[in-house]
């Protein structure tokens, strides 16, 4: 997921926390909370305010670092990809579970999966809880074979 | 006939034409033409306009009745008159049918002052003709536009784009200089602008561009959830919502907002409003058809309200609309996790619409 999406789903994790209240306790200025948690653009994602929220939040600085590579963006584009051409895609949870099906719809929060063969077999799945991506049936989740390909090669 | 019937047949244009090139009503203009109103200033500019004609052709001829006399001229340096002009000043016309009044000033019999236009002295050549035209009479004629020069070859760019564009189109770039008709090079910059448009509409043609230009992506266009969402509450689907903490809930959409979806628990007429935070997904599926749960173990009112009491717990993801009975939480699945809103006492939902307040 985006560092957006995971922002989000740090707050949701912390029961629902608001932009104001993760700003007041972790220092860093609700402005750029909001800015990395709404805009597409990749703002805010200096290292100085990711060792601020990685603190806040009790995660390690690679959780959130690791997230640069997973801009909105690229989710987007390859569900627009899976869309046209169209072809089943798996989205991994947060929690591990794996969701299987066709791109039906996308939206800002949310994807649209047909998982079963009827057409009102749907499963929505909410942007903040997905981990990493894959085109159905390929071993390597994009995301993460992006990262090792690139730690790899540093 | 007044000079400006006699111009209007000249230019073989009907009352009505003139009306309409001129903006002036037909009405108008006939009352001009036989002379019952004074061509007014205004108009008769429209009318020159409209005629192709200076203001002072809309005069008659020397010794003839006017349709329009000019205002008098501005005080300022007047040209000496020729020689062989006569030394008295021009005669002013008589004011008749057809033709407007001198204009007036406030010295003049205490009538209202009349507006004048400001109007350049036209010197005359010494020869007494109409200075126009005459360089010795002061005006100088209007310089002859230089030609355009011819366009300019093609640029390199321009050409690199083209064949870049053969390359797309999988084609040789003598290929494209026989479709052409000459070779590249011999393109000038226009016709090279026009090929280049050709060839990328034969581009996107053959394989459409995958890219979308900037908020055009279907997301931001329109929220496909909310479209969904209100399709299934219409039809009264049966969902299935997983939370955050692992929790099923099921029942039929009540409402929602961007930010919320209210369900009707099956089995009962209770409603709880989820948070979008705390879904991870929803499914559609069928609803049990005995009242029976989605988890076998727990009933959807117990599942619903431990789940509500697990989020509760963590700080209101999840806020029941209705009371509803409660079994305790057993374990929280925020328990452990560092949150500086667990354990504080209940307090009114925040609503999560941090995205329209623009911080």
């Amino acid at each position: 997921m985006s560092l957006s999406d995971y922002i989000k789903f740090q707050r949701a994790l912390k029961g629902g926390l608001t932009p104001w209240e993760i700003a007041e306790a972790s220092g860093v200025p609700a402005r750029d909370v909001h800015l990395m948690e709404v805009k597409h653009r990749r703002m805010g994602e200096d290292d100085a305010t990711l060792v601020q929220l990685a603190s806040y939040f009790g995660v390690p600085l690679q959780d959130l670092t690791a997230r640069r590579e997973a801009y909105r963006k690229r989710l987007t584009y390859f569900l627009e990809d899976c869309r046209r051409e169209p072809v089943a895609m798996d989205l991994q949870l947060e929690s591990g579970e794996v969701v299987s099906g066709s791109v039906v719809w996308y939206s800002r929060e949310a994807i649209a999966l047909q998982s079963g063969e009827q057409e009102a077999d749907v499963v929505v799945v909410q942007r903040p809880w997905i981990a990493d991506w894959r085109c159905n049936g390929t071993p390597d989740w994009e995301v993460s074979a992006s990262a090792a390909t690139s730690k790899s090669a540093g | 006939m007044s000079m400006l019937r006699n111009l209007r047949e000249k230019k073989g244009l009907t009352v009505s034409q003139l009306a309409a090139k001129s903006s002036i009503s037909s009405r108008v203009i006939l009352e001009y033409e036989e002379g019952q109103h004074t061509i007014s200033l205004n108009h008769a500019k429209l009318l020159a306009k409209a005629l192709w004609v200076g203001i002072e052709d809309l005069m008659p001829p020397a010794g003839s009745t006017p349709a329009y006399t000019p205002p008098a001229p501005t005080p300022g340096p007047r040209p000496t008159p020729p020689p062989s002009a006569s030394p008295a000043p021009r005669p002013q016309p008589t004011p008749g049918p057809g033709m407007a009044q001198p204009p007036r000033t406030t010295t003049d019999s205490g009538t209202h002052p009349r507006y004048e236009a400001p109007r350049t002295v036209r010197p005359s050549s010494s020869d007494g003709q109409d200075g126009r035209n005459t360089p010795a009479g002061g005006r100088v004629p209007k310089p002859v536009r230089p030609a355009p020069p011819p366009p300019g070859p093609i640029t390199e760019g321009q050409l690199e784009e083209l064949q870049r564009l053969a390359v797309k189109l999988e084609i040789t770039t003598e290929q494209l200089e026989e479709r052409v008709g000459k070779k590249l090079v011999e393109l000038n910059r226009p016709e090279a602008k026009d090929w280049i448009k050709r060839a990328r509409a034969m581009v996107e043609e053959i394989a459409p561009s995958r890219e979308a230009p900037y908020g055009q992506w279907p997301e931001s266009r329109e929220d496909q959830e909310a479209a969904y969402l209100k399709q299934q509450q219409e039809a009264g689907s049966y969902f299935v919502f997983k939370l955050f903490n692992g929790e099923q809930v099921s029942g039929v959409i009540a409402d929602f907002t961007p930010y919320t979806i209210t369900i009707k628990l099956h089995g009962s007429n209770d409603e709880m409003v989820l948070r979008k935070l705390a879904i991870a997904y929803y499914r559609r599926t069928d609803a049990p058809a005995d009242g029976s749960v989605l988890t076998p173990e727990i009933a959807p009112v117990q599942a619903a309200a431990e789940a509500i009491e697990a989020v509760e717990a963590a700080g209101e993801a999840v806020a029941p609309k209705a009371a509803k009975p409660r079994a305790k939480a057993k374990k929280s699945p925020a328990d452990g996790v560092e949150s500086d809103r667990a354990g504080e006492p209940v307090t009114p939902e925040m609503d999560n619409m941090d995205e329209d307040r623009g911080v």
